[in-house]
Parts: C-alpha cells; structure tokens; sequence
C-alpha cells in the first residue's frame, strides 16, 4: 500500500512539472515558414554582392505577418560570410528600404509586381514563394515540389541584380534561362500548398 | 505495482518512433546543411517539418526518385534496396518481406500500409504482396522502420514497418504514360491530374502482365522432403487496376483526401499437393483476386501546434485459391489529435475501431472452421514528445492499448531518447513491447496434410487452429547512431535485440488415432497450434551514403541478423506445411551506385550479396542489375534495365504454398514515360 501511494506520489508530482513546463512556452510558428527561412539563410550563406559592403546584410520583408516574424525570429542576429544580418520591415512600397535581400512573403500578384518594379533599382536578390514571382522579374522563387523544399532561379534577373550564388546551392534548384510570360505555364511551379 | 507505475509513467510520457511524428527541433533547422534542407519533408502525415534523419528509430526512406531508378515494376522489386530488409523473390510474383528475421512468404511480423491503410489481412497476417500495387510514378515516398513501431501504427508492426505514401494529387497533375516491356514482364501505366484552387485530383490505371516461368525446374517444399518438377511453363499472372485520389483545402484549417481502386488478378498456377510420400498430386489451377478499397482523410488544422485528424477506410478482397475461397471485408475509423501544449511538449493521443469479417470456402485441403467469422477491435493510444533539454535530448514515449474479439486486452508500450549533441550527429535509443495479434489461420484453420510414410506405416497428419491461441509478443531493446559529414557522406548504424514469446508452434497430440485405410493400418496423428515457440533475434545494420563527386553517389549496406527459435519438444523437427520455420539469412549486402552522366544519361549500378539460408540450406549469392537512363527533355525519359546480370540460376525463397519456388533469371525491361 505504502508502495503504492509513493508511486502515484511520485507519478502525479511528474505529471504536474510536465504540465507547467508545458504551460509555460508558447506555441511555435508553422513549420513550413521556418523551413523557408532556413532556405533564406542558405540564400544569404551562398550569395556574393559585388558592392563591396561589409556592413551588416539587411533584409527586407514585406507580406505575411506570420512569415515575417518567422524571419525576424530565426534570422536576426545571425551572421553570414562574417556579415550580421539584420531584418527590415517594409512599410510601405514607395519607402522600400534600401536592401541586400528583398523576401517578398505575398501571392497577390499586384504587389507582387509592383515591388520587383520598385526595388529593380536597389538590385536586391529577390526572394519569393508564388507562381509567377519569376515571370514578373524575381530572382529566386521558393516552392514545395513532392513535399520538399525546392526553388527556382531566373538567370535574366540574377544576372540583373548584379549577384552571384554559389554552384553548390544553385545545383540544388532549377535555373530557368528566360521566363517570357508564355512559356511560364510550363516552368509554373506545383506546390504542394494550394493558393489561398 | 512497480511494473504498474511505469507503465503509467511510459503513458502519459509518451512517444514513439514515428518516422513522420518525431522530429528535429525546428529551430536546428538553421542549422542543417544544404543536402538535408531540400530533402526535409514537409507533407508528411503531421505536415511537421523534420529530417527523418533525427527520428529515434531505424528509418530509411525510399524517395520517388530512388524507385524511378531502381528499375523497379513493382513494391517489392524497389524494396530490395532498402538497407536492413530481406526481400525475396519465390515465383517472381510471390514474395517474403521482412525486416529483423521471421522472413516467410506472408511474414506475419511486418506491418505494411498504404497512406495509413493497412494491408495486413487478419485472415493468415500477412500482405499478399502479388495483389498489392500502385503506380510507381505517384508514390512519394516508401518509409521503412525497422523494429517495433506499435505504438504509432498499431499491432503486428513487430519487425518493422514499410509505409507507403502516395504523392498528394496537387503534386501529380498533368498527363503521364508509362509503357514497360521485358522478357519477364509487361506493364503500362496512365495518369491524369489536375489542380484548381483548392481541388486537386487524379485518376490513374495500371496493367501489368508477368511471365516468371521459363521451363526451369520448380522446387515444391513439404514437411520433410522436396518434390521437383522438371520444367515450369506457366505461372502467368495478369492484373489490371483502376484508381483515383481527391485532395481538397476548402479553407485555411482543413484539408480532406479521398482515394480508392479496385483491381482485378489473375494467375496461373501449377499446385502440387503431398500424397502418399513420395507421391503428390499435381493440378494446374489458378489463383483469382479482386476487390477495391476506399478511404477518406479530413485534417484540421487550428493553429500549428493544434491538429486533428479522422480517416475511414473499407476495403473488400476476394481470394480464390485453388484449395480455399474467401471474401473479406474491412472497416476501419481512426481519430488522432496532436497538440503542442508547450513549444517543447506535444502530446499526441486517438483511437481507432475495426471491423474485419469474411466467409470461405474449401475446395479441399485446407478449410476454416467457422467458414465464417467476424473480428473486431478497438484500440485507445497516448504518446508524449518531450523535448528534456531542447534541441539535445527529446524523450518520447507511448502506450498503446488494443481489446479484440478474442477478449483480449493488449498492451503496446515505446519509451524512445534521442540525443543530438549538434546538427550533424544523434543518438538514440529505444525499448518497447509488441504484439503480432491472432488470425484466423492461428485459431480456426482445419489442414489435411495427407499420408505420410514413417517407417512403413501411412500416417495421416492432420493439423488445426486453437481457440485458445494467443497474441505473439516480441521486447525488444534498440539503439542507434547518424552522423551526417557535410554533404559528402554519412552513416546510419542500428542494434537490436528482440525477444519473442508465444510464438506460434504446432505439437503433436498425444494419442494418435487407429484406422484402417485402404485395407490396411494407419495412423491418423492431429497437430494443434499452441503458443508453445519462443525465439530471439539481435544483430545489427548499417547503411551509409558517399556523395563520391557531384554526379557520383554510393549507398552501401550492411545487415547482420541472428534468428533463434526454440520450439517444444512434441513439435516436429520442421514445423509442418503451412507454419514453416523462417528463412535464416545472416548476413545480407548491397551497394547502390547513382551516376548522373549529364544532366541526360544516367547509370546505375546494384549489387547485393547474402550468405546461405540456415534454415532450409539455399546457397549464398552475389546479384547484380544495372541500369541506363536517359532524359532528353523534361517530360520524356527511357530507361534500360538488366536485373541478374550474371544470370545466376538461384532459388531465393523456398516455396510456402501449394505453388512452386523458382530459379531467379536475367530478365531485361524497357520502359518508356512520356509527360504531357
């Protein structure tokens, strides 16, 4: 009996700890922005601006909330190539702020287009995750292709932006050569997420 | 009461090997090198994202791509290559799949599904590997656990678990053909897809017609002794398949999936039946199965670390062996929930309802008794994944409990830890308890396995099934070890050891019945199933990848397994036809080279190699395929493939049913796929 009690004792004194550690935190974000933002940093790691900076790399974001706290999490204080990195909100298109990397986290292809038009000046590395990112100028599109992270990379805007990636990331993605918007049905991507 | 607080202490703690549930913590995923960030899976039942290389448990994942290259026409054909699974070809139709020992023609310890379907038939457990088949096209991936994995999947995954998951119709649209033909083997294949806003769908149909025989002798095995037959001309097998699968996203939160098929088989087979000793008797019958099944998921999605999932599935086969006819039915409802209660807690529970009832028939030889039956079972399952220290050591642990018709209550409990000192290394370790459930072969078969000529006497052996026979259990105790170096190479190593008790054994009754037979004296002796085996098994497996250059990569694999079983002195020497002892195979190899020659041609080469069968004495051997492809656009590909290029004539499994065992053959297949 004694025996017992002392197990249970012990038994809901564990169950207690358990729930407080548990109550404790709270939840993290959706996986598959934090699978994207490891993808940006990847990105970041593999990439060579040719202008010479060595100040921090500064990220802009603009899109979805959820995706932008993600960044701001996982990517803030970071380094890259000995380079900090730093994440700048986007508050509106006409401020874009000047930027190494531009993470445009939206499928409204409006906004879309107009921030690649906005930010053609800046020669940022473009990254996004819609359909016809490429097509309307992008460098970089991230997708989910069998259920795996995957990307596609515009050589007429990478070599626009004036930045190179490394062979052994880029082996990793698709290099579309030229994205005129009637062969872009065939590059689309199939994520594995249907549009919202 | 010790016993009992641990038990509680493993429920409410949770956790198991889940090849999709357990995962890397997320915040590694900075971390991970380039080769494993594209490789994470982010689909996976649970849509958590996680390298299956940080699961605490034997995982080996077969990729879409690895089966396009492995020249395979079909399930059992790729699994071959998979690092740790004996795969064995009986006919070229029939197969023994298992993982860890107990390899036989329906290994009864290996649980395999589809999408979460279970294809394990509770009428003799095991999978009928000839009628089981989908495009190899739509297959996502093929994930392979070794070791128990009750607690996740449920009962009879005592060896291990082979998880077929089919690709998500968004990521199958468009057309797609594929035409294939060799001299063992004729197969076509047809897709269509397509995906709207928030609808995908696919429907696909697949023929395949297979030649094994080629007029080479066929071994038939019985209890104690080989009947050859000179030249085997015909164990044709035709099957044709028509499916579809439906994913739909109405909002954000949901998600639902519908698919199904139906199927019809036919296959030629030369029977032959023990006689009078040395006699049998011979007849060419054929072996027909169709049947369909249907099955619809709904996810919801609250928040991401709030999910819960229902499935339903029914399936109906019809079997008509030469000997035996069943129609069988299945009904399954699962409910499964998990909830991150912290960011470094889930907790993940359910429960789940089956309903399996059939009707046979004999044709002789072999009946049931009842010729109908209906089997139900429920199950309640709690696992915890707790992160002790996050991102370093996760602890999981998990109880599963299951009560069926047979009355009985079973306990399936998983206590697993894995340690992850840094992004490129983990250790884990694992004990758990599992059960490989009754059927009705355990508990109602009725065989007549004719006479027999023991010292001058004809003995009639007559064997049956017992009611009182209960569930097999297996402990077993794992550990295991990844490193991964950069993107170079890595390793995976992997130990056991399992103990398994009340395994299924035939004794002979005590007193043998006297009659007269054709006017002369014989002896009728009656063999009943009892849970009268034990057996152990322990050894080891290792696996490793050598990216060698870019357009170069190496898989080798090694496995060691030590299978024992112990059986009670009144069983016979070999247990009798249909309970045979498993094939012993110690020590198994293969190597796998993939290289890229271009971004258009590719080679690849396969070898495997294992040591001679213990158990029934087949010999040792080294086989090699290879394999030439080549892509001159996107969407169109041909592929050459030669299997067995050295031509080696060997038997690699012995024959279990009434139908003949054959020599493996160099085969060829020439396979075209065109997308539109």
């Amino acid at each position: 009996m004694i025996h017992r009690s002392e197990g249970l004792t012990r038994w809901l004194r564990g169950l207690v700890l358990l729930s407080l550690a548990a109550i404790a935190r709270s939840a993290a974000s959706n996986p598959e922005d934090e699978l994207k933002s490891a993808t940006v940093l990847t990105f970041v790691r593999h990439s060579f601006w040719h202008d010479g900076e060595t100040g921090p790399i500064r990220i802009a974001v603009l899109g979805r909330p959820a995706m932008i706290s993600t960044l701001r999490r996982t990517l803030e204080g970071r380094t890259a190539n000995n380079r900090a990195i730093r994440i700048l909100d986007v508050r509106s298109i006409a401020e874009l702020p000047s930027c190494n990397v531009l993470y445009i986290a939206s499928d409204d292809n409006k906004e879309i287009r107009q921030t690649l038009a906005a930010s053609r000046a800046s020669r940022a590395l473009t990254i996004g995750e819609s359909n016809r990112f490429l097509e309307y100028g992008g460098v970089v599109n991230l997708l989910i292709v069998d259920g795996r992270m995957s990307f596609e990379v515009s050589r007429e805007a990478l070599d626009r932006a004036g930045v190179t990636i490394s062979s052994t990331l880029l082996r990793y993605g698709q290099m579309v050569p030229s994205v005129a918007p009637s062969v872009a049905p065939s590059v689309a991507p199939r994520t594995a997420r249907p549009p919202a | 009461m010790k016993w009992f607080c641990l038990a509680a202490l493993m429920a409410y703690t949770i956790g198991d090997l889940s090849a999709q549930r357990v995962g890397a913590p997320t915040d590694d995923l900075t971390k991970v090198g380039v080769d494993e960030l594209f490789s994470i899976q982010v689909t996976s039942v649970g849509r958590k994202a996680q390298a299956l290389s940080k699961a605490p448990a034997a995982i080996f994942v077969l990729t879409g791509e690895d089966i396009r290259r492995s020249g395979a026409n079909s399930i059992p054909e790729a699994l071959r290559w998979v690092p740790g699974l004996t795969v064995l070809s009986q006919d070229g139709r029939s197969w023994d799949i298992s993982a860890r020992g107990s390899t036989r023609l329906y290994a009864d310890k290996i649980l395999v599904m589809i999408d979460g379907r279970s294809l394990y038939t509770p009428l003799f457990s095991g999978v009928i590997w000839d009628s089981v088949d989908v495009p190899l096209g739509d297959i996502e991936q093929i994930e392979i656990v070794r070791g128990p994995g009750a607690v996740m999947w449920g009962p009879n995954a005592v060896n291990g678990v082979i998880n077929i998951i089919t690709k998500h119709a968004q990521s199958s649209t468009g057309k797609q053909v594929s035409v294939a033909a060799g001299n063992a083997a004729r197969a076509a294949e047809a897709r269509v897809g397509e995906a709207r806003d928030r609808l995908a769908y696919r429907v696909w149909g697949k023929l395949n017609y297979l030649t094994p025989a080629y007029g080479s002798p066929g071994e038939y095995s019985f209890t104690n002794f080989t009947f050859r037959d000179a030249a085997i001309k015909n164990m044709d097998a035709a099957s044709g398949r028509l499916g579809f699968r439906i994913d739909g996203q109405p909002n954000e939160k949901d998600q639902w999936m519908m698919q199904g098929d139906i199927y019809k088989m036919d296959r030629q087979d030369p029977l032959a039946f023990p006689a009078l000793r040395p006699g049998v008797q011979r007849r060419q019958g054929h072996t027909d199965y169709n049947g369909g099944f249907i099955q619809g998921k709904w996810t919801h999605t609250a928040s991401a670390g709030n999910e819960s999932e229902l499935r339903f599935s029914y399936d109906q086969n019809n079997l008509d062996y030469g000997y035996v006819v069943g129609h069988l039915q299945n009904l399954t409802a699962d409910y499964q929930k998990r909830r991150q209660t912290g960011e470094g807690n889930e907790i993940y529970w359910g429960g789940g309802y089956q309903q399996y009832w059939d009707d046979t028939a004999s044709q002789g030889f072999i009946a049931f008794d009842p010729a109908q039956s209906v089997y139900r079972s429920g199950y309640g399952v709690i696992r915890d994944e707790w992160q002790v220290v996050p991102g370093r050591f996760l602890l999981s642990a998990g109880m599963r409990l299951d009560y069926n018709s047979y009355r009985q209550l079973e306990y399936q409990p998983s206590l697993r830890l894995l340690y992850t000192p840094n992004a490129r290394q983990s250790a884990w370790v694992a004990a758990s308890r599992a059960v490989r459930a009754p059927n009705r072969l355990d508990r109602d078969l009725q065989y007549d396995g004719g006479y027999d000529m023991r010292a001058g006497f004809p003995i009639h052996i007559r064997s049956h099934g017992s009611k009182t026979q209960l569930s097999e259990t297996a402990r077993s105790a794992e550990a295991g070890y990844r490193f991964q170096s950069g993107q170079r190479w890595s390793v995976d190593a992997s130990l056991f050891f399992t103990r398994l008790e009340r395994v299924r054994a035939l004794a002979y009754s005590m007193s043998p019945n006297i009659s007269i037979v054709g006017g002369a004296l014989a002896l009728t002796t009656s063999m009943s199933t009892g849970n009268l085996g034990r057996g152990r098994s322990y050894g080891g497996e290792f696996w490793g990848t050598w990216q060698v250059w870019s357009g170069w990569r190496l898989v080798p694999s090694y496995s060691y397994i030590r299978d024992t079983f112990r059986l009670p002195l009144s069983s016979p020497a070999h247990m009798y036809t249909w309970d045979l002892i498993p094939i012993n195979l110690r020590h198994q190899a293969t190597l796998r080279s993939q290289h890229d020659l271009g971004r258009q041609w590719q080679v690849d080469l396969m070898a495997r190699a294992r040591s001679r069968d213990l158990a029934w004495g087949s010999p040792g051997t080294f086989l090699v395929d290879a394999r030439l492809g080549w892509r001159p656009s996107r969407n169109m590909e041909w592929s050459f493939w030669l299997n067995n290029l050295t031509d080696r004539r060997v038997v690699e499994a012995s024959s279990e049913a009434a139908t003949p065992a054959i020599p493996l053959r160099r085969t060829f297949v020439l396979k075209w796929t065109q997308r539109f």
